[in-house]
């Protein structure tokens, strides 16, 4: 599923963080959504990012994946900073090597399934072949469920279609946005267990951002993010209870 | 009350526009003296009557498929509405044509709006009697 | 299986909200529709008045005074009219300097003929040796034979085709001819040699139901030419000047008074026109700024996906120009439609010569048109097409929540 499978050396750096910054202004504060951040990953990396709601675990991921700009600091995906990246550039880059599954699967509600499957490749690098489209439909767990409209599918269902929308364009790294958040704790371990079968047999790099410790458990690595810090959490890993953030 | 089918109040509602236009845009008034003395109307007058029951059923029909709730059975109807708007426009053209001045009023007005409404409801039927969608192509 | 483009995703969204699609294409349809009717009626009557006064080819018309709104109706639309003066005033214009060629007409009104069809028709006698209304087209199509004393030509509306006898007050005439058409009240009128017509008028009250009371000496109107270095308005004043009971008027105030009757009606149908059009745009430009708000979420994922911000651009302006487009190609069909079915009452109840434009004319204005009608969807689209490519993919997703 991931394009360099096994051409990659399996711990080769696909994130480096140093020292970014986002924060803006609001009314009078400025709010340091993410406050020096620093952080590498690697090739093959499972990484669980957890903390409060507003901690800024999601713009975290957002500058990850170019989806915003820091306000100081330095991104590099790929070895490619950036920052010295026009939108072209980086819009190419999530076409090709970056998947994303959002907390809201907003899904295309006039197209099937498959055809949602297929819409990223109208900015990669071509048609997403309907074969390739049905089998990460199956993949995920619907393969009876090609032509079903996103009315017809439950939240659970939509968010597997999403999950295989992220990774159409055949990504090497996926970024996964509380993908479960609004979903019941059975389909909240399926997909977790999808994700972890898709780093442990495929080596896809992941990052997951969920509010839930638990599911933290399915990453290699645990790090919690609070008031825009982010630490390591060896609590988790080594099978401590921690709070439940909300 | 449950939907009605939007297409059903478009057919029932083009069938009244057919009715009411002999009204709107009146055919000949006048009378023809034939050679007994006895004073006829002209022919257009019996188009206009006949264009109106043509009128009515199309109301019907499409009250018809308004109310119904099986696809199956409005298809049915819609062919029949394909068929009334057809009779509807060949009337005044050629089964009970108008008069042959073409300046007269039957002409001018009332022809082509029957034709024109005839040819809106001939388009409805014919999209309306359209098979239902094929199930998708399957990936093998 | 099909591919999955730009376009189709642009009609998947035309489907998803089929009632706003419905608001917009109306406004489209309606705007581009009237505009496109009230342009072909224009050249259409442009058209016909071309037309028609070539074949008519007098520079004046002179009628008896009082009678000159009823003459431009007759040469307008056929409506039959009929007024008399004595044919001595002919000899006074002909001597008058600048005048090339005159010739003079008798107007009748036929009874309602049973035997030929019902309405009433409008009968002109010609002078066969002097009119240059209608020998031209004698010449070309009659190879200039010599017409008989009840040989007549008829106007393309007449219900009367070449080799057919028909019978106006006892008297039998042959049709030889049928004008091609001009729209205008030529159509409508029967041309009858002076010989015959005099001869009819004299056998009527014999042969007729009704008498007719014409004096061999009256005539209805004076046709002149104008010699081609004389100036037309000046020898009109001088025909005026030199005869008491007369008016003349000119090809160009026949133009004139169509314009009169048009003006008001077009006139407002381009200013509502306008106003829809307008009214269009604003609609358009409302009605796409709130759709974009709220696909604002659903955009930015598509950026996540990898679409550049030219991609959201083309996009959110190709279904504006998909709603407009589609818009204008139902207002011109309708228009089309409507106006095919409808020129004959409109031409009636407006009192103006009509003309179908040249099939090259109604082509290139439809193409105009609808030009017009993607440029409103492009125009209006533009802010909220702008607005939405520029936002930053993460503020556009979380807009959403």
């Amino acid at each position: 599923m991931s394009r360099n499978n096994g051409s990659k050396p399996k711990n080769a750096p696909v994130i480096n963080i140093e020292k970014i910054n986002k924060h803006y202004q609001q009314g009078n504060e400025i709010v340091r959504a993410v406050d020096d951040v620093s952080l590498q990953v690697l090739s093959g990396d499972f990484v669980s990012i957890t903390g409060r709601s507003g901690s800024g675990k999601t713009t975290l991921l957002s500058l990850i994946g170019g989806l915003t700009m820091p306000t100081a600091g330095h991104i590099e995906i790929f070895n490619q900073p950036l920052e010295s990246l026009d939108d072209a550039a980086l819009s190419t880059l999530r076409a090709r090597r970056i998947g994303f599954v959002f907390q809201f699967a907003s899904l295309i509600p006039t197209l099937t399934a498959l055809d949602n499957v297929r819409l990223p490749g109208l900015f990669g690098s071509g048609q997403v072949n309907p074969k390739d489209a049905a089998n990460l439909l199956s993949w995920v767990g619907l393969s009876d469920k090609l032509h079903n409209f996103p009315s017809e599918l439950s939240g659970g269902q939509q968010t597997r279609v999403a999950l295989a929308r992220a990774l159409a364009n055949h990504p090497d790294l996926l970024l996964a946005d509380e993908p479960t958040g609004n979903l019941d704790v059975e389909t909240e371990h399926e997909i977790l267990t999808l994700l972890s079968d898709l780093n442990r047999e495929r080596g896809m790099t992941i990052l997951l951002v969920t509010h839930n410790p638990e599911l933290a458990r399915h990453g290699t690595r645990h790090l919690v993010m609070h008031n825009g810090m982010l630490t390591e959490n060896q609590d988790i890993i080594a099978n401590k209870k921690v709070p439940i953030y909300d | 009350m449950k939907r009605l089918s939007t297409s059903g109040i478009v057919v029932a509602v083009l069938g009244l526009l057919i009715i009411i236009t002999p009204i709107v845009l009146p055919v000949c008034e006048g009378l023809l003296e034939l050679v007994n003395g006895k004073q006829v109307p002209m022919r257009c007058h019996w188009t206009a009557r006949a264009e109106m029951i043509f009128g009515a059923l199309i109301v019907v029909v499409g009250l018809m498929i308004a109310f119904l709730k099986k696809p199956g059975e409005r298809q049915r109807l819609y062919h029949q509405v394909a068929l009334l708007g057809l009779v509807t426009i060949l009337t005044p053209l050629f089964i009970l044509p108008t008069c042959m001045n073409p300046d007269m009023s039957c002409n001018v007005g009332t022809k082509p709006a029957l034709v024109i409404l005839g040819g809106l409801v001939l388009i409805a039927g014919l999209l309306g009697s359209r098979a239902p969608k094929t199930p998708p192509e399957t990936i093998e | 299986m099909k591919e999955i483009t730009l376009y189709t995703l642009a009609l998947q969204n035309l489907r998803r909200k089929p009632y706003r699609a419905v608001v917009i294409g109306l406004c489209v349809a309606v705007a581009t529709g009237s505009l496109f009717a009230a342009t072909i009626v224009l050249r259409g009557v442009q058209h016909s008045l071309t037309v028609g006064r070539a074949r008519l080819g007098a520079d004046l018309i002179v009628v008896p005074i009082g009678h000159e709104v009823p003459a431009q109706e007759a040469f307008i639309t056929g409506q039959p009219s009929t007024f008399y003066m004595p044919d001595d005033i002919k000899e006074i214009i002909t001597a008058l300097p600048g005048v090339q060629q005159t010739s003079t007409q008798v107007f009748i009104e036929t009874l309602s003929n049973a035997s030929c069809c019902i309405g009433e028709f409008f009968l002109v006698g010609f002078e066969p040796e002097t009119d240059f209304t209608i020998s031209p087209w004698l010449a070309t199509h009659l190879d200039g034979e010599a017409l008989g004393p009840f040989d007549i030509i008829v106007g393309d509306r007449i219900l009367l085709r070449e080799d057919e006898t028909v019978i106006f007050y006892g008297t039998a005439f042959n049709v030889v001819g049928v004008l091609e058409k001009t729209g205008m009240g030529i159509d409508r009128t029967i041309y009858v040699p002076m010989e015959g017509m005099r001869t009819m008028i004299a056998d009527s009250s014999e042969l007729a139901e009704k008498t007719l009371t014409v004096a061999p000496e009256e005539i209805s109107s004076i046709l002149v030419s104008v010699a081609p270095n004389a100036d037309i308005l000046d020898v009109a004043e001088r025909i005026e000047a030199n005869l008491d009971n007369a008016k003349v008027f000119t090809a160009a105030q026949l133009n004139q008074a169509v314009g009169n009757q048009l003006q008001g009606v077009l006139g407002v149908t381009f200013g509502v026109t306008i106003a829809m059009w307008l009214m269009s745009l604003l609609t358009i430009g409302l009605v796409f700024s709130l759709t974009v708000n709220e696909r604002q979420r659903e955009l930015g994922i598509l950026r996540a996906m990898g679409a550049q911000r030219q991609a959201i651009f083309r996009l959110v302006m190709g279904e504006a120009g998909l709603f407009t487009g589609l818009g204008g190609l139902v207002g011109l069909a309708s228009a089309a439609i409507l106006l095919a079915g409808f020129s004959r009452l409109i031409q009636l109840r407006l009192h103006i010569p009509y003309l179908l434009p040249n099939w090259f004319e109604i082509v290139g204005i439809s193409f105009l048109l609808l030009v017009l009608s993607l440029l409103t969807g492009a125009l209006a689209s533009l802010h909220p097409a702008l607005s939405s490519s520029k936002m930053e993919p993460y503020a556009a997703i979380r807009q959403g929540e």
